[in-house]
């Protein structure tokens, strides 16, 4: 069990005056088996007339605040301390081939399903197609255990794609990403869950945190010093969730604190908001998270 | 009566196209018992007057700017609504049989959408493939939670489209629940058709449509246990751009509404407010004519500028209710139709009444497979109405183009929905003066009404420009039906109801003037009195050239021409600063003149100005009364009657008149609210600041007869001159009366006190201390009053005649700006937040 600092802080300089605003954050982190968040504290500056917290269609918790003073800055911060405890967080223990996988996320009428079918088909930043399905058969050897073709899927990414910050926007396309080889975070798990889901797959898209200091002999993750992003793949079978990180190759593991989830990045966008003047912008985002004890497990 | 007229037959030859149900004829040749007595009425109109109110209601239409707004690529035309003279009959044996189908889609439709926004069983348990909902971009996730807001209906408008198969049997083949729009032209086909065929509408007994639209304001009305009268209620329009425009600004003033845009709205403290030029004032419900998802940049199309942001908190919070909700539109959803028989079953527990069109969501195997072996006799659906993806039609498809659309299909088989082709019955349609049968779609509306749904008894008719086209839709260009719902045989009494609707009885506040509107209102003054002085210098200019005078002879025509530059800033037209080109273009002024009036591209122009005056019109068409909407609708089609310089005299006589009668109605017809005021005083400011222009460009050389002559006739003071001061003209007797006479309504003095008055009525915010706007407008006032007109030709040059007019002039444009300032300045640039890690 770890129990994690989490710091989040967001700060955007206008270069004009902005008169007033309304925001959405997402940056609270859920609670789930193996993850429990004990607190999440959002400082804003200036102060809001108006803060409001809610959950979301898909369990997220979301931040609302208006600001009615004219400002030139804006920072959003928000605190959290998490317990992980992967202990608690259950992994499928049997997983069948894939084409047995899919064929039961085709076919299989239960209610759960119906409701998984929402991570099945395109959505805003996700696509479907033929060409994404060839490339992405290529992980998928015939009878092949699916979670390990997802795992060589994940981890090819990391090794063929590089990872650079200037090369996207958040509206660059799949396909023009698997062209040019390269990307970030969200851009990976874009692509990831459009060759899964041109597969059959159901699969989400998940934001979060990494623990900024490696444990002594590891490395330092990409990604640790922002807000990050990855995915979770659907296991029928045990009805359950595995998350993937493939800007760095690897499964989640006790380092991935996940803040929020849903279809792709559009549900899911950190900080949203309106905003009425403020001429150009420039944002700094900064992410902390540090270790805050270790207990072994008794 | 002549004998001529009961032999004539508007009937005669008409056939009614073979395999098809026709409204007005039997397969055998015979007159439905239901047209019997319209027809026979018509036909003892006779020819003659048959065709003379058919003239009428196109008039009517015409008159009253009814128009749909049709797009073809980028470009976009505002089309006049066309409508057939000839109701669609419905018996009241009928409508009784088909009020409670509808009426159970309706509220199938509610209890769908409650579900699938929150419980979900239709989902869970696959009542529907979840693929049909999770598919469609109209599910959104942002509004589930707001669509049932306490005490409220969810689906307060529904509309259906209906069509008659060849077994005589109406069925739905289409929905609207996302902001259903057509009502307000059903509204507007009865009042031309009740208007042209008075006696024969009374005399038919035809349901009236006020009471639908009284109980559905009343529905509008019920906010949190508040008086209806204190609910405030808005009309949410995307703009004049939009096509059913016409609608909106029609509804908004049958029902009593505030039209508004999303610029005009702000939520704070998750309310929503109205930008108004008295300050901020609350909404609570608000009628929506903007898509769902272009309702809220903060929670859905982040760069949409047509709703407010927050709007969908301020419903989440109960502080406003949005009619129809935020996320109706997943219901517009052609894989549902399959579906539906199954889901009233599970919502309602009993069977579907209403049939429909038969159809096939391409997402089920065995239905794809059935619709790729018969696509040719299907038409073939995107699962949601879009731009991009038309409807197809089986038949009319090539080889080629059937094999490219099963490719299609299979490449995502969920998105597409295949559906029977009915035999669409034939109605009527006057051509020349014999009719013909065209194909008729049949839009019904309901509204929630108490516990459940009222229909409208009437509804929207329209009918295929051409016999053979499948598809009616209005982009199409289609003509449209009233229809009427008779309640029982005609019988020869006098009916005591008016005979046209009765208008709801709403007071309005001035407190409701949306500042946007307020902006458009003084821009429509300015740009009406710009226009009207520019065409007057521009009258008196063409009729000396026409006479054949040149400059040489006419001492007064160079600074008429000059004036016409410096007036409309249309440089650097006669004022060029090379003088050959001067020399040249005073020389023949011909060809400038026609650009100054008739080019569009050039800013300035009168048809530029023109255009501009429409467009403010069009914005404020709410606060035009009909006969201001006539008025601007015969100058927007002017400038179409072509650019000959042999008929320029003409066209600026006609806009001079138009213009004339337009200001004499809003003198004469509007109450003096804010609303008059915004107007008069843009066109004080304007008429102002055009005398300065004009007479400082007319005397600033010298003051020699002639001149001063022109100078009189371009404002229209002439004639009063003439009366006071018979022989001669001079300069200081002029300048008095254009400059010092307050009495004289063509001269400056006039402008300035009225200017004084309608800044000094302008709503202000509690401050005893004159603001700035009126302090400004005293002082330009006072300084003319001040002044001694014998002087101002002599002394020296910081206190003579342009130093007055120019220090006059600033202080005018000082004026406009801070009222802008104060009152309009509502746009701010609005951006986003969101793309960023």
């Amino acid at each position: 069990m770890i129990e994690f600092h989490v710091t989040h802080k967001t700060v955007y300089e206008y270069s004009e005056l902005v008169s007033h605003c309304h925001n959405e954050a997402r940056i609270s982190i859920r609670s789930l088996p193996g993850q429990k968040c004990f607190t999440t504290a959002i400082y804003v500056t200036p102060r809001p007339v108006m803060f409001q917290e809610r959950v979301d269609y898909f369990g997220n918790r979301v931040a609302y605040f208006a600001i009615e003073e004219p400002h030139s800055v804006l920072e959003v911060e928000a605190i959290s301390r998490v317990e992980i405890d992967l202990n608690h967080r259950p992994y499928p223990i049997e997983s069948r081939s894939w084409e047995e996988t899919a064929n039961l996320l085709e076919h299989d009428p239960g209610e759960e399903l119906a409701l998984v079918r929402q991570f099945m088909v395109p959505s805003p930043h996700v696509e479907i197609s033929h060409e994404l399905r060839q490339y992405a058969l290529q992980f998928f050897p015939p009878g092949s255990n699916f979670l390990d073709c997802v795992n060589n899927l994940n981890r090819s990414i990391f090794e063929t794609f590089e990872y650079d910050p200037k090369f996207s926007t958040i509206s660059t396309p799949v396909h023009e990403v698997l062209h040019a080889r390269r990307g970030v975070c969200q851009d990976f798990s874009h692509l990831a869950l459009s060759l899964l889901r041109s597969l059959g797959f159901a699969g989400r898209y998940v934001s979060g945190y990494l623990e900024t200091l490696p444990p002594p002999g590891q490395p330092k993750l990409q990604g640790a010093d922002a807000s990050h992003a990855w995915f979770s793949i659907y296991e029928p079978i045990s009805n359950l969730w595995v998350d993937f990180d493939p800007t760095n190759g690897v499964r989640c593991g006790e380092t991935h604190i996940i803040a929020a989830w849903g279809r792709d990045y559009s549900d899911v966008s950190p900080i949203r908001g309106v905003l009425f003047g403020g001429g150009a912008h420039k944002i700094h985002v900064g992410v902390d998270v540090t270790r805050l004890a270790q207990t072994n497990n008794v | 009566m002549n004998s001529q007229a009961l032999q004539w037959d508007l009937a005669r030859g008409y056939t009614p196209i073979n395999g098809r149900h026709d409204e007005l004829m039997t397969a055998n040749g015979e007159i439905r018992p239901l047209y019997k007595f319209l027809l026979e009425s018509i036909n003892q109109m006779g020819p003659g007057q048959f065709a003379q109110r058919r003239n009428e209601s196109a008039r009517l239409l015409q008159e009253n700017g009814v128009t749909y707004n049709i797009y073809q690529g980028d470009e976009k035309n505002e089309r006049l609504w066309r409508m057939d003279p000839l109701p669609v009959l419905i018996s009241s044996e009928e409508w009784s049989t088909i009020e409670p189908g509808l009426i159970q889609r309706a509220e199938l439709f509610e209890l769908a959408l409650n579900d699938l926004y929150s419980e979900q069983t239709l989902i869970r348990e696959k009542i529907i493939p979840p693929d049909i909902i999770f598919r469609h971009p109209g599910y959104l996730r942002a509004a589930a939670g707001t669509l049932r807001a306490r005490g409220q209906r969810t689906l307060p408008m529904y509309a259906a489209d209906l069509v008659r198969h060849s077994d005589g049997i109406l069925r739905v083949v289409g929905d609207r629940t996302q902001s259903p729009s057509g009502a307000g032209y059903a509204l507007e086909n009865r009042v031309v058709l009740s208007r042209i065929f008075p006696s024969l509408y009374r005399d038919s007994h035809v349901h009236r449509l006020a009471l639908f639209f009284r109980a559905f304001r009343t529905q509008l009305t019920q906010f949190k246990g508040k008086r209806p009268d204190e609910v405030q209620v808005g009309l949410l329009t995307p703009g004049p751009g939009n096509e059913t425009y016409f609608e909106h600004a029609y509804l908004a003033g049958y029902l009593g509404l505030t039209l508004v845009q999303g610029g005009d709205l702000t939520v704070k403290a998750n309310r929503l407010f109205m930008k108004t030029v008295e300050g901020l004032q609350p909404l609570d419900v608000l009628l929506r004519r903007v898509d769902d998802l272009f309702s809220d940049p903060l929670e859905l199309k982040s760069e949409s500028l047509l709703g407010p942001a927050g709007l969908l908190n301020a419903v989440r919070n109960g502080n406003l209710w949005v009619a129809n909700p935020v996320g109706c539109g997943v219901l517009e959803n052609s894989g549902l139709f399959a579906y539906l028989p199954k889901v009233c079953r599970h919502l309602l527990g009993e069977d579907l009444i209403f049939p429909m069109a038969q159809s096939w969501w391409c997402g089920d195997p065995s239905s794809r497979t059935y619709v790729e072996e018969n696509l040719s006799r299907l038409i073939l659906r995107p699962l949601a109405r879009s731009h991009d993806m038309p409807t197809i039609y089986g038949p009319s498809l090539s080889n080629t183009e059937l094999n490219e659309t099963i490719a299609r299909i299979r490449h995502s088989p969920e998105n597409y929905t295949a559906q029977e082709i009915l035999n669409l019955s034939t109605a009527p349609v006057c051509e020349g003066d014999h009719l013909t049968p065209r194909p008729l779609v049949l839009r019904s509306f309901l509204a929630a009404t108490g516990n459940s749904f009222s229909v409208l008894p009437g509804g929207l008719g329209r009918v295929a420009s051409h016999s053979d086209e499948f598809v009616v839709t209005n982009q199409r260009g289609a003509y449209a039906k009233d229809v009427w719902i008779l309640a029982s045989e005609p019988e020869r009494t006098v009916s005591l109801m008016p005979s046209s609707l009765e208008r709801l009885s709403i007071t309005r506040s001035s407190g409701d003037l949306p500042s946007r509107t307020a902006d458009n209102l003084f821009w429509l003054g300015r740009y009406a009195e710009r226009t009207e002085d520019l065409a007057r210098m521009l009258r008196e200019a063409t009729m000396r050239i026409s006479e054949g005078l040149t400059v040489h002879e006419d001492k007064a025509l160079r600074p008429l021409l000059q004036s016409i530059t410096r007036v409309s800033e249309t440089y650097p037209g006669f004022d060029p600063e090379d003088e050959a080109l001067a020399k040249e273009v005073l020389e023949y002024p011909e060809t400038e003149l026609n650009r100054v009036i008739y080019d569009a591209n050039v800013i300035g122009s009168i048809v530029f100005n023109l255009q501009a005056l429409v467009g403010a019109a069009r914005s404020v068409r709410d606060r035009l009364s009909g006969d201001g909407r006539r008025i601007i609708n015969s100058l927007d089609r002017l400038p179409h009657r072509g650019s000959d310089g042999d008929f320029a005299l003409d066209f600026l006589h006609e806009v001079i008149s138009s213009l004339l009668a337009f200001s004499g109605l809003n003198h004469e017809s509007m109450t003096r609210g804010p609303a008059w005021r915004f107007m008069e005083l843009g066109r004080r400011v304007e008429r102002a600041m055009n005398i300065c222009a004009s007479i400082k460009g007319f005397l600033e050389e010298n003051q020699d007869e002639a001149r001063l002559e022109a100078l009189l006739l371009i404002h229209e003071s002439h004639i009063t001159y003439r009366r006071r001061y018979r022989h001669r003209v001079e300069a200081t007797s002029v300048i008095d009366l254009l400059l010092m006479d307050e009495s004289n309504p063509r001269g400056l003095a006039s402008q300035l006190v009225r200017i004084n008055e309608h800044i000094n009525e302008l709503p202000a915010a509690s401050n005893s201390y004159r603001r700035p706007e009126e302090k400004r407008a005293l002082e330009a006032l006072t300084k003319l009053r001040l002044i001694d007109p014998d002087k101002l030709f002599q002394l020296r040059e910081e206190e003579n005649l342009s130093h007055l007019l120019d220090s006059i002039s600033d202080t005018l444009v000082e004026i406009s700006n801070l009222v802008s300032n104060r009152y309009f300045n509502y746009i701010e640039q609005q951006q986003n937040l969101d793309k960023q890690l």
